[in-house]
Order: C-alpha cells, then sequence, then structure tokens
C-alpha cells in the first residue's frame, strides 16, 4: 500500500509539470502601485488586490507594493480589501502593452472581522454574499492569545465548543474521546486529519504565520466530502512577503495552583516553556520559509505534559501573477502524559495512581502542495495534493498499542466565470488511507468524488448557488458505498447594508477506521469492534440575515439538522463492552446571533456571540448527551495608544446537558456539573516595529469546572511571549 | 485617554465580574486505605480467581442496625473508584453528603465495566454480583462494624479497611 502511495506522488508530479507547461501567452498589460493606510500614511501589508468578477488577484508585500503582469486589454474593477479598512473600488480600462501604476490609501474602519473568505465556495467571497454561515477569526485575535495549538482560539468563535478536545460546531459533534469527528480541519484547503481515529490531532495544526481562521458554521459535503457534516474550519496561512526576515521568540508560563491546598499536584506551580526561530525570505519568484518552534508544558493535571518539536517549511514560486505554486510542510513530534479522568472527587487534579506512568508519543508528518494556473480572466486550474502521517504509540499501564496512518489526496479544481456574478466550480477529489495498528488493525480505504457548483445572479439582486458532490467510499474489500450531496443557497441583496439568506444541504461522514475495528481497554473502559458500521448522513437547513454598516455588524442565523443513523458509542448490555454503532436518528436546531460593533458610552470595539441549540434523540425523545445548550462569547478590546492594545473575553457555556458514563448523583452530591464561566484577558504591546510582546490570561478569575464527568477544565494561566524580528 | 481607560476598565469588570461566580468547591466525603491480605509464605496479595475487581461502598446508617449482610446491600447508596487489586494498599475515597453512614467493600463477581455503567441500585437489585470482603470498624469498637458521621463539605479521614474473604455478619 506504501507503493500505491508513491505512485500517487508521481501522478501528481506529472499533473503539475503538464500544467506548467501547458499555457502561452500574448501581449497583456500590466498594473502596479502600493496601498498604504490614510491616516498613519504607513504601507499595508497583505491587503487583497483584486480584479473585480474575475479569477485574478494579488496581495501587497511588506511594504504595500502590489503588482499584477499578464491582464487581458478591456474594462475592469480594480477591488482593494483589507481586514479592518473600508473597501475601495477603481473602474479601470486596461489596453494591450499598458504598464500603469494606481496607488491606493485604505481608511480604517471599525470592523476588525476578516470580510473576505474562501471555505463557503472554494473562492474568494465576501461574507455577505455567503449563503451559508462563515466566520474568520484574525492574525490579531489569534497572536494576542499566545496559543500553543488553534484549538486555544477557536472556543471564542460562537457557536464552536471544543470539549476535551473534541470540535463541535453548532453542538453537532458531542464527544467520543476523539473518535470520528463531524468537523473537517483543513490546512490551506488540503484535509489535515487523521485517518485511524478519524479526529483532529490539534498540535499538528499550525498556529504561526496565520492569515485567518474560517469556519464554515453548516454542512459543507457538498465540497469537501465525508467530515464535513456538521462544518469546517480552513487554516489559511499567510504568503511569504518581499524581502528577508528572521524572527526569535521566547515564551513562558505558568498555570496558578488551585486555591485548594488539597487539589494541589505538586509544591510549585506547573510551568510553560517555548523558544522559536523562524526565517523567511523572497528573492525575486521564489520564497521560503523554515521555522521550528519547541515547547515543554507540564500541565495542569497530574501527569497531563507535553514536549513538543514543531517544525514548518513552506517554498512559495511564482512563475507570474496567473501561476504559482506553495508547498508546505508540517511535522510535529510529541510525547505526553495521560490524564483520563481524576483520582476521585478529592483530588481533582491527581490521575488514579496506577496511571501516573502512562505515556503517548506520537509524531505527525503533513506536506501539501498547491499548484494554480489562471488561463484567463474567466478561467483557472487549482491542483492541491496532500499526504498526512500520523504515528502514534500509547505506553498505558494495562496496555501497549500502536498506531500508524497515512493519508494521500489529489484534488483538482476548476474555476470558470462564464460572466458577470456567474461562477462554476467543478472539479475531483481522490484520497488513498493506510493504516497499520495493533488496536485496530491493518485496513486500506478509498474516497473518490467529483463535484459541481454553480453561482448565478438570478435577479440583480439574488444570487443563486447550486452544488452536488458525489462521494465513493471503499473500506477494505467491503462494498462500495456512494453518497450523493446536493446543496442550494440563496441571498437576497435587500440593500447595500443588508443581505437575506437561505440555503440547505446534505452531508455525510463515513465511519473512521477506529469506531469499526478498536478492540482496546483504557483504565476501566473495553471497546469493541463493529464492522458492520456505515456512513451517518444529514440534512440541514439554515435562514439568516446579515447587517454591515460603518459602525455595527449584526449576523444572525436560525438553523435546523436532522442526522440519519449517527454513530454512537453504546454499551452491549451482554458483555459489558462499548462499541459504536448506527444507532440515533437525531434532530438540532437552533439560532445564533453574532453582533460587532462600538459604542460611545463604552471605549473600544465589541463582540457579542450567543448560540442556542436544542439536540434531541428522535429515538429516545432525550437530549444528545455533550453539548451545551446555551454558548455566549463576549469580547471586548480597546488600544490604550497607538502601540498598546488590551482586550477581555468572557465565554459563557451552560452546563453539559446530558452525560454517558457518570450522571449527577442527587443522593451523594458526587459528579456535579456546572456551567462554565470564564474571563480571559491580553495585552498586545508593540515596542517597537521589530518587538512585539503579548500577555494572556486564561480563566482569569480561577473558576473550577469540569469539561466532561471526573475532568477538571484548566486552571487560571498566565503566558507571556516575546518577539524579535530582524 | 486615561479617563477613557478607566471607563473601559470599569464597565469591562462590572460586566465580566457580574456573570462569575467560584464554580465547584471541595467536596465532603470518607477516605482511607484498603488493606489486601498477604500469603506468609510467598508475600503475594491473595485474591480470589473468582472475583474481577473491588469497590467500595457505603451504606445509609440503618435503626436497628444490619442484621445481616443483605440488610447491609439494601441500604447501599454509593461506591468509590474501582480499586485496583495488584498492590497491597489502596487509597479510596468516595464523595457524600452529611449523613451517618457505614463502609464496607465488596468484591466483583462481574467485570468491572458492568457495574460502573449500571444504575447506582445495582449492587441493591444484584446482590448476587457482589461478594462482601471487608467491613469498616473502628479500632475500639467491640462492634464488627462502625457508624460514620459526615458533615458537609468536610471529608472525613482514616476510614481504613482490611479485607477479609470469609465475611459475614453475626448479628442476631
Amino acid at each position: 500500500m506504501r507503493n500505491c502511495t508513491t505512485r500517487v506522488g508521481k501522478v501528481l508530479a506529472f499533473l503539475m509539470i503538464f500544467s506548467c507547461l501547458s499555457v502561452l501567452y500574448g501581449q497583456k498589460a500590466q498594473i502596479q502601485g502600493t496601498v498604504s493606510d490614510s491616516v498613519s500614511q504607513k504601507p499595508i501589508i497583505g491587503a487583497n488586490v483584486i480584479l473585480k468578477g474575475t479569477l485574478i488577484g494579488t496581495a501587497t508585500d511588506h511594504e504595500g507594493n502590489y503588482l499584477i503582469k499578464n491582464i487581458k486589454a478591456g474594462d475592469y474593477v480594480i477591488e482593494i480589501l483589507m481586514i479592518g479598512y473600508k473597501k475601495i473600488e477603481r473602474h479601470i480600462q486596461l489596453q494591450a502593452g499598458d504598464q500603469l501604476h494606481f496607488d491606493f490609501e485604505l481608511t480604517p474602519q471599525v470592523l476588525k472581522t476578516p470580510e473576505i473568505m474562501v471555505t463557503g465556495a472554494k473562492r474568494a467571497m465576501r461574507k455577505a454574499d455567503s449563503p451559508v454561515s462563515i466566520t474568520a477569526l484574525s492574525p490579531l485575535q489569534i497572536a494576542t492569545r499566545n496559543p500553543e495549538t488553534i484549538e486555544d482560539v477557536l472556543v471564542f468563535d460562537s457557536g464552536v465548543q471544543i470539549i476535551d478536545g473534541q470540535l463541535n460546531i453548532r453542538g453537532n459533534s458531542g464527544y467520543t474521546r476523539g473518535a470520528g469527528s463531524r468537523v473537517a480541519m483543513l490546512v490551506d484547503g488540503v484535509p489535515a486529519m487523521a485517518y485511524d481515529n478519524g479526529g483532529i490531532y490539534w498540535e499538528a495544526i499550525p498556529v504561526d504565520e496565520i492569515e485567518r481562521v474560517e469556519v464554515l458554521k453548516g454542512p459543507g459535503s457538498a465540497l469537501y466530502g465525508s467530515s464535513a457534516i456538521g462544518g469546517v474550519v480552513n487554516v489559511i496561512t499567510r504568503n511569504i512577503p518581499e524581502g528577508r526576515a528572521t524572527q526569535v521568540a521566547v515564551g513562558g508560563g505558568f498555570y496558578s495552583q488551585p486555591s485548594y491546598e488539597k487539589w494541589r499536584i505538586s509544591e510549585t506551580p506547573s510551568t510553560i516553556r517555548q523558544v522559536k526561530i523562524a526565517h523567511r525570505q523572497r528573492r525575486g519568484r521564489l520564497a521560503g520559509q523554515f521555522g521550528v518552534r519547541y515547547t515543554k508544558d507540564d500541565g495542569y493535571h497530574q501527569n497531563d505534559w507535553y514536549e513538543r518539536w514543531f517544525l514548518e517549511g513552506k517554498i512559495e514560486y511564482d512563475w507570474n501573477t496567473n501561476r504559482n505554486l506553495v508547498s508546505r510542510l508540517y511535522y510535529v513530534d510529541d510525547v505526553h502524559g495521560s490524564f483520563t479522568q481524576w483520582r476521585d472527587a478529592a483530588h481533582p487534579f491527581h490521575t488514579p495512581l496506577n496511571t501516573l506512568k502512562d505515556r503517548i508519543l506520537s509524531n505527525k508528518l503533513q506536506w501539501s502542495t498547491q499548484f494554480r494556473q489562471v488561463f484567463s480572466p474567466r478561467q483557472a486550474l487549482t491542483i492541491r495534493s496532500g499526504y498526512f502521517t500520523t504515528w502514534m504509540q500509547n505506553k498505558l499501564y494495562n496496555n501497549r498499542t500502536h498506531s500508524d496512518a497515512q493519508t494521500s489526496s489529489l484534488e483538482c479544481q476548476l474555476d470558470i466565470h462564464p460572466g458577470n456574478r456567474h461562477f462554476i466550480t467543478l472539479g475531483t477529489d481522490l484520497r488513498i488511507h493506510v493504516v497499520e495498528a495493533n488496536i485496530w488493525g491493518s485496513h486500506h480505504a478509498y474516497d473518490a468524488a467529483i463535484y459541481f457548483q454553480d453561482e448565478m445572479a438570478l435577479l440583480p439582486r439574488v444570487q443563486l448557488t447550486s452544488g452536488v458532490r458525489w462521494d465513493w467510499h471503499r473500506t477494505d474489500s467491503r462494498t462500495l458505498e456512494a453518497q450523493l450531496n446536493p446543496k442550494l443557497g440563496l441571498v437576497l441583496r435587500v440593500s447595500p447594508l443588508i443581505s437575506l439568506r437561505a440555503s440547505l444541504g446534505r452531508a455525510y461522514r463515513a465511519p473512521a477506521i477506529a469506531e469499526m475495528f478498536i478492540d482496546s481497554r483504557q483504565y476501566i473502559f473495553e471497546v469493541k469492534p463493529n464492522p458492520d458500521l456505515h456512513s451517518e448522513t444529514s440534512f440541514s437547513y439554515e435562514l439568516g440575515a446579515f447587517y454591515q454598516s460603518q459602525s455595527l455588524m449584526l449576523d444572525m442565523a436560525l438553523f435546523h439538522t436532522d442526522f440519519d443513523q449517527l454513530i454512537d458509542p453504546v454499551l452491549d448490555p451482554s458483555d459489558n463492552k462499548i462499541h459504536f454503532q448506527n444507532i440515533t436518528d437525531a434532530r438540532i436546531t437552533g439560532c445564533e446571533l453574532n453582533a460587532e460593533f462600538d459604542l460611545p458610552v463604552v471605549p473600544g470595539h465589541h463582540k457579542i456571540g450567543y448560540t442556542y441549540i436544542y439536540p434531541e434523540n428522535l429515538t429516545t425523545k432525550e437530549q444528545l448527551s455533550y453539548r451545551h445548550n446555551h454558548s455566549l462569547v463576549i469580547s471586548t478590546q480597546f488600544p490604550i495608544t497607538k502601540q498598546v492594545l488590551i482586550g477581555a473575553d468572557y465565554r459563557y457555556l451552560s452546563k453539559i446537558n446530558r452525560v454517558e458514563l457518570f450522571p449527577e448523583n442527587s443522593v451523594t452530591g458526587a459528579d456535579k456539573i456546572v456551567p462554565i464561566k470564564l474571563v480571559s484577558g491580553y495585552i498586545h504591546y508593540e515596542i517597537n516595529p521589530h518587538l512585539i510582546t503579548n500577555l494572556s490570561v486564561e480563566n482569569l478569575l480561577q473558576y473550577y469546572y469540569v469539561v466532561i464527568e471526573r475532568n477538571m477544565g484548566a486552571t487560571r494561566s498566565v503566558r507571556l511571549n516575546l518577539e524579535y524580528t530582524f | 485617554m486615561s479617563i477613557k481607560v478607566l471607563k473601559y476598565f470599569l464597565i469591562v469588570s462590572v460586566v465580566f465580574l457580574s456573570g462569575c461566580e467560584q464554580g465547584l468547591q471541595p467536596v465532603g466525603g470518607i477516605e482511607g486505605t484498603i488493606t489486601f491480605p498477604i500469603d506468609s509464605v510467598t508475600q503475594q496479595i491473595i485474591w480470589p480467581d473468582s472475583l474481577y475487581g473491588a469497590v467500595a461502598v457505603v451504606a445509609e446508617f440503618a435503626y436497628p442496625f444490619y442484621t445481616s449482610l443483605d440488610s447491609f446491600f439494601k441500604h447501599i447508596i454509593a461506591y468509590g473508584e474501582p480499586i485496583d487489586t495488584s498492590q497491597n494498599e489502596q487509597d479510596y475515597f468516595i464523595q457524600l453528603k452529611s449523613g451517618i453512614y457505614v463502609v464496607g467493600v465488596v468484591g466483583l463477581k462481574v467485570p468491572v465495566a458492568q457495574i460502573i455503567f449500571m444504575p447506582k441500585d445495582t449492587l441493591v437489585s444484584h446482590p448476587e454480583y457482589f461478594q462482601p470482603i471487608g467491613l469498616y470498624k473502628s479500632v475500639d469498637s467491640p462492634l464488627p462494624i462502625s457508624s460514620i458521621n459526615v458533615r458537609s463539605g468536610e471529608v472525613t479521614s482514616g476510614i481504613d479497611i482490611t479485607l477479609q474473604y470469609d465475611l459475614v455478619l453475626p448479628f442476631k
């Protein structure tokens, strides 16, 4: 099977070379110029410069310069977009051979959230034009919180909850010890998920050099296939800017001791240490970037420490504005202790004595390459290849398990822009998975898919999106499973400030190898295989409204998802072993409200996100377990000076509605669960253009809560990070 | 600027602090050590092959006092974490509200996972799954079983139990 993976690599290389040689150019025009801040007059780095209604665009370098070559003669609208600035549009006329210069000054505006996103339609699209709910986290939102993984910042997005590492968007996933994620995780559009347990390894996802993180809150299978049944998270990395720079960062912090002496796991607070060095350089068409990060975290639970090396590399080659190649490599080596549940309620941060020496060793490697060729303003081809491998070894007191999983993927996407406000996206997607393990055996699986999406203007103010993806999935030599996932979306621009949206779509998730074949015991829990599992499916509807003015953004959504044959872990009473089964027909209904605004009475910039869900098991008429019915995020940010920014967040999650293993005992008071109420804060200080420091505090008020039963949430943590770039 | 900063801090503090409290707090209950008998010749722990594991159990105090093990089972309200049978001494803790209780240890005739996932009244409804192998008695008590007074939010320590595999309650 390894040979098969190698063959895929060869085919990909051939396709790329073939694509590179396939286009010839006639005499074309070019435009260049600079983009700067109208107030400070400083150049703006990373502003999007797009020829509106075409597939042509670029971003400004670190001096605010942009250059677009090989533009066919004609009339265009040039559009300049940047987070935190008012958009500029200007009509231009180009003749063959023109070399024109346009400078732009962007005016700062209140809204800090990224406005242009790519995950909803696999092409750049304004949030207001998206028929589905989509949000994004900006680089500043990420950097100020000193995250070790993206998990640490995603929780500040409304409707996103992470239950002991398991990603939930609007309550779609629940909790299954990380197996079988119902949210697809992508890095620059390429899947980054382990095939063996079907989950997300947060430590393998890059956290530095991020342009933004997009969160699609709804079914994404019509474009992304399996796992996108409950949404998509797409980490978009930054293009390497012009010039050369080296960055050295050191960080450190600690977890506060619990206030109650008996809860303490050591005499002194647990510490966090981190050091990072990175270098990037662009010379002409070629750019490269390399970084290494080391983290040692003692953890706030006993035996919950980790030691981690993260290496990243990136190469970009631009033949010209219309043709480029990007290749990325991420490698993480991780050793950590294992904390499954507390020793007892009197020692909630201690692990059971017999698990004190449990260890988990793992490494993960992700290599992805993207080639993009813009043939004309109306046609572009994107080829993405990916290789994701994970190796994991558990050294637990009562068992020794290992698993080695590899996924190779190849996706070809063709974008066609037949006319004004009409976009067609079509593509093929092939994935091959190989798993070798003693915990769930040796298996292989295949996924193949074709997809098609058509976005067209029905009326001047009405945009219709329709699409379908046909997936074929086979595990080992079992029956080939076919899934057809259509979607339909409608956006009505009521006024320049208001748009209404409606969407519906089908989605699916194929069972992970772990869910089908696991045969293991961890602590007291024994899990047995169920090879007869088949895919779970869903059908979702959403209605939404979006309003954006100079000082206020409002986004509202009503959503409804019907799940069919949901895969859930259940206990077999005949042998008292847990196994996964297609057992539940379920429904999740809810609403979400997001607002971003300035208020004259409260200085600063503020965001509020509220989500309500009602997750119901249609068979038992009970609520689905491990969901928070209400979640609220309030974020506020205030620039004290031009160099100093302070901010604070409040997160509220209502009490987990139902747990499976250890429900609250009303007689003894054991296994009590409380709502989660967390306050965090940060100070961002740009000492000079080369030196930046971020101080962040999570769980500022030292609130004690369980994330799932018998597993305490983190105590207060304080982190300071200092970055020097030269 | 400084007034603005002050105003910002004041409003944010009031809004955020008003939504917070302390959350979970230390719980009350009993704790102690369970001691396994040791074979004097091999110095190994004596553990019957017929038992899958053991858990500490708590029964509500009943009056008149228990006359048999069956009556003890009928009043069981809680049990602790599974006990590791590979070590000759094992600490345990059981969370309890204030009240008067008696404490024992039962061996499991079924796999540990089976009782962990079962309703808490399993011990009452299925006494055949369990074999009593220990009861707490205070050192200075002439009786074979002692009651324990647990106060709200406090942990009563030193509830140590030595296992006996031929345990009976001699009350008549």
